[in-house]
């Protein structure tokens, strides 16, 4: 009998093997780009930087673990490791890359946030960067979006048992998992298919408008894993016409709903998203904050043409909300009360189980009503309650781990800003950056535009950290930080 | 293989780790989330939340394109229901746990069958099927014959009174015995031997070998047969019940139990026992209603630790042949190392019930016992598997299976390395868990 409390490292090391060794795959495509685009020093900067993940994986998997078991420490360290390790292997590309030459914290900072999906950049201005360097953040974008490790158990059949699984439960977003096949390489399977069916379905779509072939393959990847890189250092301000926003909106939306949701409704199942009480209220949120931006933009005298209170609100208020972090110029005309409006939609974030960022609305959802029940207890101190979510009653234990998580969530916020002050970080910009970052947003608006520059290389580590705890929703990294994960 | 299992319970959930450490799509419905929760957050399978007997949880369980439905909750009404239910969204074969004997006669069969119930499982006959083969053959652990019985694969605890204890197998070959040694289990372990593996003291031996060779066989393991007469039981079960029932008056039965209404219902279902309404545990009781005189012990009480201990204080008495009822499988090694003659399991007994389900999607031709962490299987070899291409040595079979036996044209026969298997043979296939998908595709 194998002693459970013992963690299995030269396991967890032969699977970051193997997990490097498709990191490498990934990094040919932009050594390919680089063939074709005739970028040199792009081209021998992916060469080195995927010659160098591709041996480390090889030296990895030669490990033989005596047994191959993986419980639940296992799946936790590797989850949370895995995405420190593939930050610290695509940021290679970064440091070496003539157009960039970012060094050591920059560049792990910019695969960080490539990974986790937040979309803050110190390069200033990305149209100077080469065409390589551009795939490669929106690729690593769109690898994180849908989940290191949900990609490896639809791939690597090695993991196809209950290890698997912890570490599914350990990366996939919301307050349970979502499964929707018995065996949990297919339900990964089926994800990454509508994940990648969507994203070359936007690729089409944006190619046919204004963007040409790379510039339209960059954005569907960024966009569908509600990143928010761009190709140019305008943003999406690049393409004013409409149709870029109306499809960029759409294709946000979906980033921002349970994939679980979008494969039963593509398996005929309409009504499973009529019935979810989260899509009901994912849309009532973007219905209300429209509206009241609309009211704010028509307040402040930013009302030239119909497009200012049609699609530009609508656009800013998904942006928001999946935490993608595309802005438009215009929002900075549009008056105070809508960054703050904002700031709260970041913190809401999607469903569960999207690509988004943020607390999720489910949790948001749970925890109203349960306010709601506890308020109602003041009153009828015998009354019988329970948390309805979905037609489901949640567990109380459920529901004490989203209110513990919201209340860490708000910790880490505060924790991080501080942090940031005391490296002499200007108080609203720490704030602003640490909150930004926990959210996997990557809002760049009028208080920090370019700020994140201001920060001191320490700050950089911190705000990275911040990254990682929100795209893998705290829980996973915070039990690394407790005594009785190491200690037997 | 898609497999729907209605109802978490002990075989419920017992199947539904086991199934899918074998690899196959699994789907558990409950209505209780409590029982579901532990097991959808550690195991690769589906859970679904709601009453089985519900057209709704069955068709959300995807009941329809299940190959095989398997409804196992504690009611046997609810049971037929929700096989009903899911054949006829088109579910490819069910199976429904029973517990009543008359389901089982095969003049009701097409009855079920017109009602969508496919076979019918019944661990507790099962059970007591197993309890009555261990009364006649008291020296063994294990029987398992092949479907004529030309082949018997029995498992025996050896002692070091057997002059094959410290042995390695290759030597057999030379001694001319007619048997072939399929696996051993030593302590918590099964281990599929392999010609320099050595036979321990207290391993319980798994030996192939023809009906004919049966008692050199048990000279050679030391052992000898006493037959039973006089068999006491304690616990007024079901399967006490069903066991009195087949059992007829061929052994004389003396039945305890603590609880005076299940006495009562004892002593009306089975006329001829000594019905005894006290306290199993109660060794002046015991002593009372002469245990001295017993040839056999039966415990199926409903806590597994009382029988363990029960059939300990048997032997104490004297009581040559033990046999536990032991619900909890971790328990079931340990029984096995205290001495206890042969221990019961229903999990078990209903898991190997429905692998032969699982083997045997098109015909009615598998047949299969389920050990703790073993399978042992009886297979037809269809033209054209993988198995028959080359003799048995050549096929680079994986460690963890080995091939016991076969029958061709209805004599037995051992395999050895140079045997070529042939389509029409029955082969008997010992394995360990989580290598039954291995077999599978072995043969079809």
């Amino acid at each position: 009998m194998r002693d459970s409390r013992k963690i299995n490292y030269p396991m967890v090391v032969r699977v970051t093997g193997f997990l490097l060794l498709i990191e490498a795959a990934f990094m040919l495509t932009p050594a390919v780009t680089a063939m074709i685009c005739g970028e040199n020093g792009a081209m021998r900067a992916f060469g080195i930087s995927t010659a160098i993940t591709a041996a480390a994986g090889a030296v990895f998997c030669r490990i033989r673990p005596a047994h191959t078991d993986m419980g639940r420490r296992e799946g936790f360290l590797l989850t949370a490791s895995i995405w420190v390790v593939f930050s610290l292997f695509g940021m290679i590309p970064y440091m070496l890359a003539p157009t960039t030459r970012l060094d050591l914290s920059a560049a792990f900072f910019e695969a960080m946030s490539g990974f986790t999906t937040t979309g803050v950049s110190l390069v200033e201005h990305t149209d100077q960067l080469s065409r390589t360097i551009n795939v490669w953040r929106c690729m690593s974008q769109w690898l994180g979006g849908m989940g290191i490790i949900i990609f490896t158990l639809a791939v690597i059949p090695m993991l196809n048992h209950s290890g698997g699984m912890q570490m599914f439960n350990a990366e996939a977003t919301g307050i349970t998992h979502d499964k929707i096949r018995p065996r949990i390489s297919s339900t990964a399977k089926q994800m990454w298919g509508i994940y990648t069916c969507l994203t070359v379905l936007l690729f089409l779509l944006l190619w046919a408008g204004p963007m040409d072939a790379f510039d339209a393959a960059c954005h569907a990847m960024a966009t569908m894993s509600t990143g928010g890189f761009s190709t140019s250092s305008s943003g999406i301000n690049a393409w004013p016409g409409t149709y870029v926003k109306v499809i960029l909106t759409v294709f946000m939306f979906l980033g921002g709903v349970n994939f679980a949701l979008i494969y039963k409704a593509m398996h005929g199942q309409m009504h499973a998203l009529r019935d979810n009480d989260t899509f009901r209220t994912y849309l009532r949120v973007i219905a209300l904050s429209t509206a009241v931006f609309i009211v704010c933009i028509v307040v402040n005298g930013a009302f030239i043409e119909w497009s200012n209170v049609t699609i530009d609100p609508l656009f800013q208020v998904v942006s928001s909300i999946t935490s993608t972090g595309y802005s438009l110029s215009a929002f900075n005309y549009w008056g105070v009360a809508v960054v703050a409006l904002s700031f709260i939609l970041m913190f809401s974030g999607g469903c569960a189980g999207s690509t988004s960022g943020g607390v999720k609305v489910d949790r948001l959802v749970c925890l109203m009503k349960f306010l709601h029940n506890e308020v109602k207890r003041l009153l009828r101190p015998n009354s019988v309650t329970a948390v309805r979510v979905n037609s489901r009653t949640v567990p109380a234990h459920a529901v004490n781990k989203v209110v513990a998580f919201v209340c860490i969530y708000t910790l880490v916020i505060v924790l991080g800003g501080l942090l940031l002050t005391v490296l002499n970080v200007p108080m609203h910009t720490a704030f602003y950056s640490v909150f930004s970052c926990v959210s996997n947003a990557g809002f760049e608006v009028e208080v920090t535009e370019g700020t994140f520059n201001l920060i001191p290389p320490a700050g950089r580590w911190i705000l990275a950290a911040a990254m990682l705890i929100g795209r893998l929703e705290i829980f996973t990294v915070l039990v690394l930080c407790t005594r009785s994960f190491w200690r037997r | 293989m898609k497999i729907v299992i209605a109802g978490a319970g002990e075989v419920g959930s017992h199947l539904a780790k086991l199934l899918s450490h074998e690899g196959q799509d699994i789907v558990l419905a409950d209505a209780d989330a409590a029982k579901l929760d532990p097991l959808d957050a550690n195991y690769n399978l589906l859970t679904v939340c709601g009453n089985p007997t519900s057209f709704a949880t069955l068709r959300e369980a995807h009941a329809g394109d299940c190959d095989l439905f398997v409804a196992v909750t504690p009611y046997e009404t609810n049971n037929l229901t929700a096989c009903s239910i899911a054949k006829s969204f088109g579910a490819r074969r069910t199976v429904a746990r029973i517990d009543n004997y008359e389901y089982m006669t095969p003049e009701v069969q097409p009855f079920f069958v017109s009602h969508g119930i496919d076979r019918v499982i019944y661990p507790e006959y099962l059970a007591a099927a197993e309890i009555a083969t261990a009364l006649k053959r008291t020296w063994v652990r294990h029987w398992f014959e092949m479907w004529d019985g030309q082949l018997i694969l029995v498992g025996v605890k050896l002692r070091d009174n057997a002059s094959i204890v410290g042995m390695q197998l290759k030597d057999f070959g030379r001694l001319g015995h007619n048997f072939h040694v399929s696996a051993i289990r030593r302590r918590h372990d099964t281990i599929i031997p392999r010609g320099d593996d050595r036979i321990l003291d207290g391993d319980i031996v798994y030996f192939m070998t023809p009906p004919d060779h049966l008692d050199a066989l048990r000279t050679l393991c030391g052992k000898s047969q006493h037959s039973v007469r006089n068999v006491m039981i304690t616990g007024a079960s079901r399967i006490a019940i069903r066991l009195a029932a087949m059992l007829g008056d061929r052994y004389k039965l003396t039945v305890i139990d603590a609880d005076r209404s299940r006495c009562e219902h004892m002593a009306e279902r089975c006329p001829g026992v000594n019905v005894v309404c006290g306290d199993g545990r109660d060794n002046d009781l015991l002593a009372d209603e002469g245990i001295s005189g017993m040839d056999a012990f039966v415990a199926l009480s409903d806590s597994s630790e009382t029988n363990i201990l029960t059939c300990l204080t048997a032997k104490e008495f004297g009581v040559a042949k033990t046999i536990a009822e032991v619900e909890n499988i971790q328990y079931i090694g340990e029984a096995e190392t205290l001495n206890i003659g042969t221990v019961v399991n229903k999990k078990l007994l209903a898991a190997g019930a429905i692998f032969q389900q699982m083997l045997d999607s098109d015909s009615s031709n598998a047949k299969c016992m389920a050990l703790p962490d073993a399978e042992v299987a009886e297979l037809e070899v269809r033209p054209g598997s993988k198995i028959t291409r080359a003799a048995v040595k050549d096929l680079k079979l994986s460690h963890d299976m080995t091939i016991a036996g076969l029958t061709r044209d209805g004599r037995g026969q051992l395999v050895g390395g140079d045997t070529v298997i042939r389509p029409g043979d029955r082969v008997m296939v010992f394995c360990l868990n989580g290598a039954i998908h291995k077999v599978e595709r072995l043969f079809y």
